[in-house]
């Protein structure tokens, strides 16, 4: 058990500096121009120069690689090129955002597609057929129409729910869940599609197995059968196309931020990565690619919780 | 049973935006006569709360609460006291005597006195942010008694007063000019970083000890960064803010959910900006008929009519209506007249057009960029667009790659559009082209006062326009919306209206 | 088991009979049908796009700046004076030829990588396999955002860069497949006589991981539509590219004023995945065969038994101790197959007494199973049955529905099945299993069912029940499960007993001890017990009656004795004589158990 841990999180390691040295080399095609940027129009072209200097700029980019690499290795993730604010900072204030409604996202897809996934498999015939064909419009709607209808729809129409801004839950746990309701919901859309079929199909072949029909035979309820049972030996195929989405829910956070005007780490990453705000883009790819590696080490940790013969081994 | 789907959302979202008059209960700031809560929203992040490097424009309303700057305008633009209660200027022009309020302090206790004005000063001019731009003037401040400073200028400067009303001329405490951990000023308000979160949200509270309380009714001002035009949009019609600068194309939308809609000019001037007069890159452009003629190929009305949705004012010259240098009556001087244009460039010998090449903005000014491509095409100018990252625009205009493009810049004063775009080291002249006779009237301009000057800059106008230096369309009209809540005054020389011009709707 | 095949799960790969009947099967289903429609459609659009329009997708138009529709331009104009319709068609080829790039980079990585790694495993698997899982890892979306802000807003690269990131999903795919195919017979005999591995890839292996790519393209274009669409909606790509893209860009700076201008390119790429996820759907289900909808026009088991003919209608009020326990006339069982019903039982009428076993012979596929499982109610529920009357204990079981099944079902009516692995629930421990119909049925503490249940787990030898009370299935050998599940079918005391082949999958040794686990609990509990087997050493072993069936049909019922002695069917009579000459020694030595008969007369 612990080597698997170590080895995963060496293999973790080795991902996210593979991912984060790509990106390191990709942003320096932006060319040294940057630093004309971050000092703003005004400045003069010694100041520019002053300030390419300054970010070592003008230093080989093998050198600037190996510089960046171990201030990365030491947890050192840099300041911001154009707000000197340090990355971990911004993180800091930006990952709670991200979670906050990932976490929500999957709350909801799991409760739902359970509901609902269960019942296909069960119940059949034009309710199947009904929750499959949703399932496939769900997963074919680009998330921001989505997120732009729930935005206009239940915030701006209705007002029932704030239409945009975070609120943390330290300030009020209440204005917390307000303002992650309908980013999560949009968020959770195309996740529990997939995760609908999934556990549908899975808990359709676990209903067709012998236990299934011996557990029948023994005259137990069906809600017995159906959500212990066979929830129980469908979930882990299900949990890993869940943790799966929770890289496609990473990707969609970034367009949900912008609708309901979020600062978490999407909103963050698409302003860096426009302005070439490297450090920040670095910063927060190593975050996102580490939340994967943690998410899918907690998937496969549950999965062997789920499933007794993994547990033995 | 797709289509009919999509139809229906199409139909609810088309509902939804007409109908967005009952979105009025979301909203947290208290009303009253004083007290409650402004919120404002801001569409772009601040870059540092230390002066040297703040920006302008829309970056400004962020420094409002916590520093106080030396002068004020009043809602005519006329420069007013503020923490300096008088203001003289030696003969020569270049050394500015100051007398301060002896009854303030920041807000960390220390007294805020000439020494600290210096300070403060002398720092935020070392700076590279838009605000320090403003100081380069200065070369020196001297403290001779607590409440007297002297600001000594290496030429004259005459937007300088009006620059003191605004950033440049806030006062930072000298123990945190950096702002490292925090703003610390003398302004009526003081940053509440425990209830601020960087980059999304910023809460301010009175400040207790603030000297002119009167002009600052509300109890607590939220300044929220919403960088997403919709989102933006969406908040407005929510009642989560009380006011915003928006985009054209909103007004409607907002005016059916109940929001006052303030539409000001801010000096801002869009249109063609010819960078290569002299014909470095574009040789065409070096002959002042070639310029002319482009001129001549641009429908200005039609352009503000449907490209700018009726917000603006078609101009052909740099300076604002506000300013000194307007002259009304040269804007009759270019009309709509592409034979006209066609003609010129054949006398300039370029019967069959020629080639240009500028940096692709469709992702910026999608709207300005198939105007300008459209029109240019049909007096024969052929557009060649470059494609670069957009996060390259400003740079390689900066570096002056293109010999002309799109772009809007300006001022509502004449001394600071000098600065911008005449003077041979000028941020927006980036081929340096030095033209002597407008270099003069620059030169005489900043040492004369009052109606000479006056007359001087309406010259100086007069030569850029019939030289043709740009092709300017109009005067950007800028929009703000805000809630019943409030009652915002717009103000002369400001993109967003300062914070003192908000009341609460009574 | 004798459950009829449905056409598999399993995709047989016979490649060149199986793609025609895909084909075949695809435009039978309309929803597949309106899918390539409009597929073809849109692609038919976007190449006829200059037919079809005649403006200039590009070329914009000032006075035309949000042109409402009109003849001129039939869907109107964008924010600045574009075309709309054409913008549409035009865009359509830059929307779906950078889906198809990122489609096609992303086979042709996956494809070599998953071949590779699938037919030469070792080393290059390996390795492939771990560069796939770290790709799996990257979040695209944040990738494309550095590629779109840094390198080239070009549409085209960004889908390449999707391509590439998605690729693992294409590997994953064929090197499952080839991992697959690569077992099977053919492919050894192919490779036995001296073709190369690389004519095994193209005649062999390439045809079979065929249908499952389609639909995994048909899923890659997809999500390349709906990411352009995201990239549109951050205000990266470039606008000056005709594209649905550049049409939602355009379309969300004029969302207040213009929505409708949202409404077309949405429209677009909502056909457009929409279609490809139906399309998808749809060849997967022809491929996994009818199984799937089968289930879903069925709801459950159509039963229907008419009254019972004659005398017996009138209900017994108190349980006839030493009669009739079960009485089943006439039944009858169908299931669907293409385009009819195929009978699986046909006609069955037996009698069970109380403390009487029935033995239930047969070949395999002659109903024996089917015959059992329609007493419980746990036919499939696409299969339909009918009967003239299913009477147990003066109860009519026949047309009850689930909850009324279950008063009898557990608690009277049990039931021990053939394979004893797959029969426990491998995610609940053994105790818990046991324990919960106990609790169910007897409405007993916690407490008392686990007491409850030890005893039995000892009562059925198991020597440790504290150690397999707490063991999960995967932990125990087949004879104890066995052991375990008879404990479980005798916990509540049934007075019926319905064991399915209970011996076939064990070991020789232990099959002696559970028939001799069964008979005792039989005895000491009086029970009725239906035995299903094809052992005819078992019947003489422990059955009193005997019911011979032949695919579905009943030939000849009699008394043990009887039967053996003088069987009245040919059919009889062969499965008699081939049971003697490979009969086992046990009950060659043993013979019709008479003794036991005269015990319960």
């Amino acid at each position: 058990m612990v080597s698997f841990l170590l080895r995963r999180l060496l293999a973790g390691i080795t991902l996210v500096l593979l991912v984060a040295s790509a990106t390191f080399v990709m942003l320096n095609f932006t060319g040294a121009d940057i630093a004309r940027n971050i000092v703003g129009e005004t400045a003069t072209p010694e100041q520019a120069w002053a300030k390419a200097t300054e970010l070592g700029l003008d230093e080989p980019l093998a050198l600037r690689y190996i510089e960046w690499l171990g201030a990365t290795l030491t947890g050192d993730l840099g300041k911001s090129w154009f707000t000197t604010v340090p990355v971990g900072t911004t993180l800091q204030t930006a990952l709670p955002v991200t979670l906050s409604i990932i976490l929500g996202a999957l709350i909801i897809s799991a409760l739902v597609s359970v509901v609902l996934g269960s019942l296909a498999a069960v119940r059949a015939g034009w309710f199947d057929k009904t929750v499959q064909f949703s399932a496939v419009l769900a997963d074919a709607v680009p998330g921001f129409l989505v997120a732009l209808a729930l935005a206009l729809v239940i915030a701006v129409n209705f007002g029932w729910l704030p239409a945009t801004g975070y609120v943390p839950y330290q300030r009020s746990v209440v204005e917390w869940l307000r303002s992650i309701t309908l980013p999560s919901i949009a968020l959770a859309f195309g996740a529990i599609a997939a995760t609908t079929l999934q556990l549908r199909g899975s808990m359709f072949d676990v209903l067709q197995r012998d236990y299934v029909r011996t557990l029948r035979s023994r005259g137990l309820t069906e809600n017995s059968i159906v959500f212990k049972h066979a929830l129980r030996n469908a979930a882990p195929p299900a949990l890993t196309v869940l943790s799966l989405q929770f890289i496609g829910l990473v990707g969609g956070a970034v367009i949900v931020e912008k609708v309901f005007g979020l600062r978490g780490i999407g909103s963050l990453a698409t302003a860096a990565a426009v302005q070439g705000d490297a450090p920040v883009v670095l910063g927060v790819v190593i975050v996102m690619v580490l939340l994967v590696v943690a998410v899918n080490l907690v998937a496969d940790l549950a999965y062997g919780w789920l499933n007794p013969k993994v547990r033995a081994e | 049973m797709i289509k009919k789907l999509a139809v229906a959302g199409t139909a609810v979202l088309a509902l939804t935006l007409s109908a967005c008059g009952g979105g009025d209960t979301g909203g947290t700031p208290g009303e009253g006569a004083t007290g409650g809560t402004l919120t404002l929203s801001i569409s772009q992040d601040m870059k540092s709360w230390d002066l040297a490097e703040a920006g302008l424009g829309h970056s400004e309303q962020y420094y409002q609460p916590v520093f106080d700057p030396l002068l004020r305008l009043d809602q005519q633009g006329e420069v007013k006291e503020n923490l300096a209660t008088s203001w003289t200027y030696d003969p020569a022009l270049t050394t500015l005597t100051l007398k301060l309020r002896t009854d303030v302090k920041f807000s960390d206790g220390s007294a805020l006195d000439s020494t600290a004005v210096k300070t403060s000063l002398l720092h935020a001019k070392a700076g590279t942010g838009e605000s320090a731009a403003k100081l380069k003037s200065i070369d020196d401040v001297q403290a001779p008694d607590p409440s007297t400073a002297v600001v000594k200028l290496t030429a004259p400067d005459p937007g300088l007063l009006r620059n003191f009303a605004n950033v440049p001329g806030m006062i930072a405490s000298s123990t945190a000019l950096t702002a490292a951990s925090g703003p610390v000023g003398s302004g009526p308000y003081k940053l509440d970083a425990s209830a601020s979160t960087a980059g999304t949200e910023y809460v301010f509270v009175g400040n207790p000890d603030y000297w002119n309380k009167k002009d600052f009714p509300f109890d607590t001002i939220v300044m929220k960064t919403l960088d997403d035009p919709t989102a933006e949009t969406n908040a407005l019609l929510a009642g989560q803010v009380d006011g915003a600068s928006i985009t054209p194309d909103r007004i409607p939308a907002l005016e059916g959910g109940g929001l006052d809609i303030t539409k000001f000019y801010s000096g801002i001037v869009e249109g063609l900006y010819i960078w290569d007069r002299a014909g470095k890159i574009t040789p065409a452009l070096a002959d002042v008929r070639v310029r002319q003629a482009l001129n001549y190929a641009f429908d200005t009305k039609a352009i503000v009519k449907v490209a700018k949705k009726g917000l603006g004012e078609t101009t052909t010259q740099h300076f604002a209506p506000d300013s000194e240098a307007f002259s009304a009556d040269l804007d009759k001087k270019y009309g709509y007249d592409p034979a006209k244009a066609k003609a010129l460039l054949a006398e300039a010998g370029y019967a069959g057009g020629f080639d240009v090449v500028m940096p692709d903005i469709s992702t910026l000014f999608p709207e300005a960029q198939a105007a300008m491509v459209e029109q240019l095409g049909a007096v024969g100018v052929r557009v060649q667009l470059d494609k670069i990252p957009f996060s390259q625009f400003m740079p390689s205009l900066l570096q002056g790659k293109y010999a002309l493009s799109y772009f809007k810049t300006g001022s509502t004063d004449p001394w600071n559009v000098i600065q911008l775009l005449v003077k041979e080291k000028a941020t927006w002249n980036p081929l340096g082209y030095k033209d002597d006779h407008a270099l003069d009237l620059v030169n005489r301009i900043s040492l004369a006062t009052g109606e000479e000057q006056d007359k001087l800059y309406k010259e100086l106008n007069e030569y850029m326009v019939d030289q043709a230096w740009d092709a300017p369309w109009n005067f950007v009209q800028d929009v703000y919306a805000s809630s019943k809540r409030v009652q915002v005054t717009t103000q002369p020389y400001s993109m967003l209206p300062p914070i003192y011009n908000f009341k609460p709707a009574s | 088991m004798s459950v009829p095949p449905t056409d598999g799960l399993v995709v047989v790969p016979s490649a060149p009979v199986r793609r025609r009947h895909l084909m075949v099967r695809l435009l039978h289903d309309p929803v597949a049908v309106a899918a390539l429609v409009i597929l073809a459609l849109l692609a038919a659009a976007s190449v006829l796009a200059p037919v079809l329009t005649s403006h200039d997708p590009i070329r914009s138009s000032l006075f035309d700046t949000l042109a409402p529709m009109g003849p001129d331009h039939p869907l109107g104009a964008d924010g600045v004076g574009r075309d709309v319709w054409a913008q549409l068609l035009y865009g359509a080829r830059t929307s779906l030829a950078a889906a198809l790039v990122a489609v096609a980079v992303a086979f042709a990585v996956g494809i070599p990588a998953g071949l590779l790694g699938g037919y030469y495993r070792g080393k290059a698997d390996a390795i492939l396999s771990w560069a796939s899982n770290f790709m799996m890892a990257v979040p695209a979306i944040i990738v494309l955002l550095v590629v779109m802000a840094a390198v080239s807003q070009s549409t085209y690269v960004a889908m390449a860069v999707l391509g590439l990131i998605i690729s693992p999903s294409v590997y994953r795919l064929i090197r499952a497949s080839v991992v697959s195919v690569r077992e099977e017979l053919y492919v050894d005999a192919a490779r036995v006589s001296g073709l190369t591995d690389g004519r095994i890839m193209r005649r062999h292996i390439l045809p079979v991981v065929q249908a499952p790519s389609i639909i995994q393209a048909a899923q890659i274009f997809g999500v390349a539509i709906s990411i352009q669409a995201g990239l549109a909606f951050l205000g990266l790509g470039s606008p000056s590219e005709t594209s649905w893209g550049a049409m939602l860009n355009d379309a969300f700076a004029n969302i207040y004023t213009a929505p409708m201008l949202l409404l077309w390119p949405a429209l677009a790429i909502c056909l457009t995945t929409t279609s490809l996820a139906l399309l998808a759907n749809a060849l997967r289900d022809a491929l996994g065969g009818k199984k799937v909808r089968q289930k879903s026009s069925v709801q459950r088991p159509k039963t229907s038994v008419r009254p019972a003919r004659g005398a017996k209608s009138a209900k017994p009020a108190v349980r006839n101790l030493g009669a009739e326990l079960l009485r089943v006339d006439n039944l009858k069982v169908t299931y669907p197959v293409d385009g009819g019903t195929r009978t699986v039982v046909d006609g069955v009428s037996l009698v069970v007494e109380r403390g009487k076993v029935l033995g239930l012979v047969g070949e395999s596929g002659s109903g024996k199973s089917q015959t059992a499982f329609s007493l419980l109610g746990l036919l499939p529920p696409e299969a339909g049955m009918q009967a003239d009357g299913i009477r147990f204990d003066g109860d009519e079981l026949g047309g009850l529905g689930r909850g009324a099944m279950n008063r009898f079902r557990g608690k009277r009516i049990a039931y021990i099945p053939q394979e004893p692995m797959s029969n426990l629930d491998p995610s609940f421990t053994v105790g818990s299993q046991l324990v919960e119909p106990v609790r169910q049925h007897l409405r007993i503490s916690a407490r008392a069912a686990k007491a409850k249940v030890l005893s039995l787990l000892e009562r059925v030898g198991i020597t440790e029940p504290g150690r397999v009370f707490d063991s999960y299935p995967h932990q125990i050998s087949g004879g104890m499960a066995q052991r375990v599940l008879i404990a479980g079918a005798v916990s509540c005391d049934p007075d019926l007993l319905i064991a399915d082949e209970p011996t076939t999958a064990l070991d020789v040794t232990v099959q002696a001890e559970i028939l001799d686990l069964i008979r005792s609990l039989q005895d000491e509990r009086n029970m009725g017990v239906i035995l299903v087997t094809h052992d005819f050493g078992v019947v003489a072993d422990i059955c009193d009656r005997v019911t011979v069936m032949r695919s579905g049909k009943l030939v000849e019922t009699a008394d043990v004795a009887e039967l053996f002695a003088n069987p009245q069917a040919d059919y009889t009579r062969m499965l008699l004589a081939s049971t003697l000459e490979d009969a086992k020694p046990r009950t060659a030595l043993k013979g019709p158990a008479v003794g036991r008969r005269d015990r319960t007369a």
